[in-house]
């Protein structure tokens, strides 16, 4: 029995890997594609779902916050201007770590910064403080609650401290490097400053707050971070419509001394907190 | 082809199978991943989704507080002329008149409720036919009333427990007092008495379509007692200190009824409160939560008894490196009873934040006081004052000092002219012989003129009356001993125009001509000219500064005809009341702790009333436990007498304008403390510098719920919830300028 022989001519061969270069650059490019926007969207997504939560928590221990004239908080303001990261610490109406002995109160004290500790893991990261406190008269040597000016300055130095430790601090946004805050007043304007009588005359706190997704953060070293930070210019008060998050935006863009992959990373938040009722 | 051939040819090779599951594993590893995608994306959704209804709904609960606010302001700004019928928020339901307690809910003044028929001026509030407690939700969110009641402002229903099941007495069920839903649309809150389509329809354009909903109840914590002031400390401040009064601190708490069967709280137990709340000023020792304030009262008496102080913040003593406390908020009180005591019961009586402007209500003619005379100021009227303190006794009184001149036997025999005022008013040094005209900052006599005679005009006619009534009242605020070195006398003498001389009250002074043997003239060698009054039999002197207004009673008006009598400030149709309302002890502008005279709770007035003295001089025992209660309502069963329960003159059916109606509620409470006059304006003394009624004090709980009804809703509780929040808003509103005094919003997280 005879048998054919079938085989593709040359022209044949040349077409078909053609061809198939042409599909697989197409595909591949696709893929590319896809893979980028998935991975942004992925990158998006893990510090969304960890910005949100410290957003809510931020807004949550704001509207709780014990507003009285004669009870101290720790801010922006006259005594520290906070140049670079913010940190804010009060006195709230929510439960903390409280001490293992002792009648606990229904207050905490509550602080936020971003660590400016070299040595500890927490550098350029956001850390809540949430210090439980007792009732006042308890004879243990935890502080209670104190009234009165300057007290967690006086009593609880780590609490308006961005490097001193403190063992109820707690990591609460690894990807956050940057946290500024300005007031909006009663009176309407936009300040860095509280105004005369404290938070009394402030309607609402603006808490803007920048992160960078983890695969970003790999790509840059903490001084590297430190910087990228330090280039997010304060709150300025006095350009008139200031807009501090297309300020943020534009340093961005204007960034060159760091991979643009990593600074492309970095995503701002901003969340206007209401602490007074309607007048 | 052969069926064998066929099936050789379909039949795979062995190690064909190694694809299949190279390919299904690739399958897996595919699924996997976009189930893994999928489940993260989900959760990030619902996580985004309960942070964007969580503010919606925040913003809706404050946007909701904004417009019962604006109802409230609406209220005062429609309720002019100010009347008993609107001086006081509408109340929904109202309560029956002469109502007993425990037969309803004082605090309530209203709720969110179905076809409100609250009366005007009130705004009706809009509220929707579904309940918040019986109609559930479409994913079964309802508010109990247990829930509704965690501030424990009703009454308790169990009053053994801690629970806060709250009474339905007065209400039918079985929504009983639980308030209803407030629907709000695109187009704001809309009041539906049924189910329309609209609701659901989310259509841009759709106007009524349903975006969330709310609910409120409206308490009185204007009418409680401020639990950052009250209480006394044990061992308490002797029986005269206490019973003087003069501050709200001194209200007595174990003189508040608070089940229906009678049961009362203990002084060890409201000492606690006072051992955390004012920990470095009594210098408490012991632990929490039995701390014990030092058995020396002075330290209490004296932060609470300071004029100038408005306890709208606490001390800045320290001791032990600790501080005073407040009740920052009312989950704080909540707190610090479960952990310290007293009863849960006394929940109900007691608020955290009260402000009142310490101005008066009372309105004659065209003044316009900005703020009441502070007693205090009568301290500066010493004889023979420095250059300072001179221009603010003139500032003050219009007055100015003139030292004595010695008498002569002559002749001519020319008497001695004691060291005594003139009155020349605010300004100059010309002798007056009118009370002048004023519409704002008056001194002493013009506002005691226009309190006794509702004139603010130059008045010519009163004006001996008016000055010997000032010099009166300025002998009984003076030690007594302050002897004119010329002539010896204790009296006030006050010098006007046209050579007339006012002269005051001391019943014992040294230049009075008594019957023998004193020598002629007296004093000599001269005798003097003017003379002190003659000697009045029981007339009580207290010779120090006033504890209250109220204690200006004691003050005589010795130029009344047909016989001198001293200030009314019990009956009804006084005409001297007015002065309750234009003076006051405590001089702060603003200032915490006085509660609304208009309170509905009769526990509260009794605390205020319990162990205040009956006389000066010891001669009748303080206010009791069944006094005082009988003195704010006497329940026999239904109320006959009392502040609050007097069917007639009682604020329960007819509210104060002002403090001037004090004299009115003195004789409300009838005999129940005493007969005597000294008896009973003990009611005047007590509640004249611890009640006001010019602020609302509203404690607003608001609950909102943003959502949806779905397309397939078919009536009113069909409402998908969202998101909640609930904010407790504390709120003193200014009844006479509408304007906000202060405010606290409180969060609260369940």
């Amino acid at each position: 029995m005879r048998q054919s022989c079938h085989a593709f001519t040359l022209a044949e061969l040349l077409v078909s890997v053609a061809i198939l270069t042409l599909l697989t650059l197409i595909v591949s490019r696709m893929v590319n594609s896809a893979a980028i926007i998935t991975t942004l969207g992925n990158r998006g997504m893990d510090t969304e779902s960890q910005v949100r939560p410290v957003l809510a928590r931020i807004s949550l221990d704001l509207i709780q916050m014990l507003k009285r004239p004669d009870v101290d908080y720790y801010g922006k303001g006259n005594l520290d201007p906070e140049t670079g990261n913010d940190r804010i610490a009060f006195f709230c109406n929510a439960p903390g770590y409280y001490p293992s002995t002792g009648s606990q109160s229904p207050f905490s004290l509550v602080s936020y910064r971003i660590n400016s500790n070299p040595a500890s893991s927490s550098l350029n990261k956001m850390e809540r403080m949430s210090k439980g406190l007792l009732w006042n008269g308890v004879p243990v040597v935890d502080t209670p609650m104190l009234f009165g000016l300057q007290t967690i300055v006086n009593n609880w130095p780590a609490a308006t401290s961005s490097s001193t430790s403190d063992p109820d601090y707690e990591l609460i946004g690894p990807q956050i490097f940057r946290f500024e805050y300005y007031y909006i007043l009663k009176t309407g304007g936009i300040s860095d400053q509280p105004g005369a009588d404290g938070l009394q005359d402030v309607t609402a706190i603006v808490v803007t707050i920048a992160a960078i997704d983890q695969k970003s953060r790999v790509s840059l070293s903490n001084a590297q971070l430190g910087a990228l930070g330090g280039q997010l210019k304060d709150f300025d008060p006095t350009k008139p419509g200031y807009d501090l998050m297309a300020s943020w935006r534009d340093t961005l863009n204007s960034v060159t001394d760091m991979p643009r992959i990593a600074i492309n990373g970095v995503r701002i938040y901003q969340r206007y907190v209401y602490l007074r009722p309607p007048q | 082809m052969s069926i064998s051939a066929l099936r050789n040819k379909l039949r795979f090779p062995r190690d064909s199978g190694a694809a299949l599951i190279i390919v299904l594993g690739f399958l897996v590893i595919l699924c996997t991943l976009v189930l893994t995608y999928l489940s993260r994306t989900t959760t990030n959704r619902q996580l985004a989704e309960e942070d964007f209804h969580g503010g919606r709904a925040d913003e809706l609960a404050r946007s909701a507080l904004d417009l019962v606010v604006a109802d409230m302001k609406h209220e005062i700004d429609a309720g002019t002329p100010i009347t008993s019928a609107n001086v006081t928020p509408q109340r929904s339901p109202k309560p029956v008149a002469g109502a007993l307690p425990w037969s309803g809910i004082p605090n309530l003044i209203r709720r969110s409720v179905r076809n409100d028929s609250i009366p005007l001026p009130a705004v009706p509030s809009a509220a929707s036919a579904v309940n918040s407690t019986t109609n559930a939700s479409l994913n079964d969110r309802s508010v109990s009333l247990s829930r509704w009641n965690t501030h424990y402002l009703v009454p308790k229903a169990n009053t053994e427990d801690n629970s806060s099941d709250p009474v339905t007495t007065g209400f039918t069920g079985p929504n009983y007092w639980a308030p209803d839903w407030v629907i709000v649309t695109r187009q704001g809150p809309i009041a539906f008495t049924e189910w329309d389509s609209a609701l659901a329809d989310s259509t841009p354009g759709n106007t009524g379509f349903a975006i969330g909903r709310y609910a409120f109840v409206i308490y009185d914590e204007g009418g409680l007692l401020d639990a950052n002031l009250v209480g006394l400390p044990s061992p308490t401040p002797s029986v005269v200190e206490v019973g003087r009064k003069g501050s709200i601190a001194l209200a007595d708490l174990t003189g508040m009824r608070y089940t229906p069967l009678g049961a009362t709280t203990n002084a060890t137990a409201i000492s606690k409160i006072i051992g955390w709340r004012n920990y470095a000023t009594v210098k408490s020792s012991g632990a929490f939560p039995s701390l014990s304030p030092t058995p020396d009262p002075s330290p209490f008496m004296s932060y609470f008894l300071d004029t100038t102080k408005a306890f709208t913040t606490v001390a800045s003593t320290q001791y032990l490196g600790r501080t005073d406390q407040a009740f920052a908020n009312r989950k704080e009180l909540i707190e610090f009873i479960r952990a310290a005591g007293p009863s849960f019961n006394m929940l109900q009586f007691l608020g955290t934040f009260s402000r009142e402007q310490n101005i008066p209500t009372f309105m004659a003619g065209t003044a316009s006081l900005t703020g009441r005379f502070a007693l205090g100021n009568l301290a500066l009227l010493k004889d023979d004052p420095d250059s300072s303190t001179a221009a603010n006794i003139q500032k003050y009184f219009g007055l100015k000092w003139v030292a004595g001149t010695a008498g002569s036997i002559g002749p001519p025999l020319t008497p001695a002219v004691p060291g005594h005022w003139q009155y020349v008013g605010k300004a100059g040094d010309m002798l007056q012989s009118i009370i002048p005209a004023f519409t704002t900052d008056p001194e002493f006599f013009q506002l005691l003129n226009y309190a006794v005679y509702s004139t603010n005009s130059n008045d010519s006619s009163h004006i001996a009356t008016t000055l010997a009534l000032g010099a009166t009242i300025i002998d009984q605020y003076d030690d007594g001993t302050s002897a004119d070195p010329t002539t010896s006398t204790t009296s006030t003498i006050i010098e006007y125009a046209g050579g007339n001389w006012a002269v005051g009250m001391e019943n014992v002074d040294p230049a009075r001509a008594s019957p023998s043997p004193q020598p002629s003239p007296f004093p000599p060698p001269a005798g003097m000219a003017p003379t002190p009054r003659p000697f009045v039999d029981n007339y009580a002197m207290l010779n120090r500064p006033f504890r209250s207004v109220g204690e200006l009673g004691y003050a005589m008006r010795p130029e009344v005809s047909p016989a001198p009598k001293t200030i009314n400030f019990f009956t009804s149709t006084s005409l001297d009341s007015p002065i309750l309302d234009l003076f006051t002890y405590n001089a702060a502008t603003v200032r915490a702790g006085t509660t609304s005279l208009n309170t509905a709770n009769p526990a509260v007035i009794a605390a205020i009333l319990k162990s205040a003295i009956t006389a000066e001089d010891g001669s009748s025992s303080p206010v009791t436990l069944a006094q005082a209660n009988n003195a704010a309502a006497q329940p026999t069963p239904a109320a006959t007498s009392g502040v609050i329960g007097n069917p007639t003159l009682g604020t329960s059916v007819h509210p104060a304008l002002g403090k001037s109606d004090i004299s009115r509620l003195v004789q409300a409470a009838g005999n129940s403390i005493g007969s005597r006059e000294e008896q009973k304006e003990t009611i005047a003394r007590a509640l004249s510098e611890t009640t006001q009624t010019r602020s609302w004090g509203l404690f607003i709980d608001m609950i909102a719920q943003s959502g949806r009804y779905p397309p397939t809703a078919s009536n009113l509780a069909s409402f998908v919830v969202e998101g909640e929040k609930r904010y407790w808003l504390h709120v003193a509103i200014d009844r006479y300028t509408g304007q906000i005094i202060d405010q606290q919003l409180e969060a609260v997280e369940e």
